[in-house]
């Protein structure tokens, strides 16, 4: 588990914009700066937002993660609760 | 008489980002009070606005997490979030102000983390919006760690507001003080929009009752069983402590759902 550097990957694109812009262009290229397991690096490059929840990425974080690609509110808050 | 005034506030996004999304009455009774505070905070005529905020991933991330900092700058950049729908500018600071609570803060044994380029977020800046709109005041901040573990002791912060208040008493620059955050919400989790009423209503009583004991017994678990956000208690509960003699009086309190959050305003006399 490498839970710091997934959210200090999330932190990197919450704050820095050139980070956010290489990730919004594609999520591979700055993902794979951090030392992530397959299954973190699944998450992240596939917004599973239940997943990045779940392996307990701070609200914080995850919630502003989420609004920069356009996810709203309920549609965030029925994703971490695993509602289908 | 140096703390001029202080209150305690709530400082949720929504207040501003979507002010229109609670009861139009609720609302109004909300605004209206927040904007009486203004007037109240302005006619004390405060020389600076020393405000307690909690810290929100804008300034601090995991690789460095103070648990209190003060912001030492000429002048302060917010709010970091463009869609809070606040004006994007600067707010003059106070470093003379800042430093003499630095040092009183090492003085007491406090080793407090300080800076000069803290950035203003919602915490501050939704308050601000309010009780000073203009951005003319000098602005102390004041971030305190009430989102990662571990943070420090509610009887922490209280005895830090007892350093603070004794160094603001003995200082000759008018300070006008605000805590803001809370009180129960829980951002971003899972339990997001559920408010605890009662747990907030006695959170008020025993402020108001002027107990220091009281208000600094909660436990980190009885506080995150209420949500992450209630956490930021300890902004208030460090503003009670650097004004224990004077009585507090709860202004407005409503578990306001759109914006997820249990929102109050207290006024200290």
């Amino acid at each position: 588990m490498s839970l710091y550097e997934v959210q200090k990957l999330v932190q990197d694109v919450n704050r820095n914009p050139d980070a956010r812009q290489q990730f919004l262009e594609k999520r591979e290229s700055l993902a794979t700066d951090y030392e992530l397991t397959v299954d973190e690096l699944t998450a992240v490059i596939e917004l599973k937002i239940y997943d990045l929840y779940d392996m307990g990425v701070h609200p914080l974080l995850l919630r502003p993660f989420t609004i920069i690609h356009g996810i709203s509110e309920p549609d965030y808050l029925e994703a971490i609760r695993g509602v289908d | 008489m140096p703390v001029v005034f202080a209150c305690s506030v709530s400082h949720t996004p929504g207040i501003r980002a979507w002010p229109e999304a609670p009861d139009a009455d609720i609302k109004d009774r909300f605004f209206s009070e927040y904007h009486n505070l203004g007037e109240e905070l302005q006619a004390a005529n405060p020389d600076a606005i020393l405000i307690i905020s909690s810290e929100h991933f804008a300034n601090f991330f995991l690789d460095g997490m103070p648990a209190f900092t003060i912001g030492q700058g000429q002048s302060h950049f917010g709010p970091i979030e463009p869609w809070l729908k606040v004006e994007q500018g600067h707010s003059p600071g106070n470093p003379e102000l800042a430093q003499r609570l630095i040092d009183a803060s090492y003085e007491s044994g406090f080793e407090i983390h300080y800076s000069h380029e803290l950035k203003l977020d919602h915490g501050t800046m939704v308050p601000l919006s309010f009780l000073d709109p203009d951005r003319s005041l000098p602005v102390v901040p004041l971030i305190v760690n009430c989102m990662t573990f571990p943070m420090p002791l509610p009887s922490r912060c209280y005895e830090l507001g007892r350093t603070l208040g004794v160094a603001l008493e003995q200082n000759k620059c008018r300070v006008a003080i605000v805590a803001a955050g809370g009180l129960s919400h829980a951002p971003g989790e899972r339990t997001h929009g559920n408010i605890d009423t009662d747990f907030d209503q006695e959170f008020l009583r025993r402020l108001c009752a002027g107990d220091g004991k009281e208000i600094t017994n909660y436990t980190d678990d009885e506080m995150t069983e209420r949500g992450l956000g209630t956490h930021e208690l300890r902004t208030w509960i460090m503003l009670a402590g650097i004004c224990p003699e004077r009585s507090a009086k709860v202004l407005f309190y409503e578990p306001i759902l759109p914006w997820a959050t249990g929102c109050s305003l207290l006024k200290y006399s």
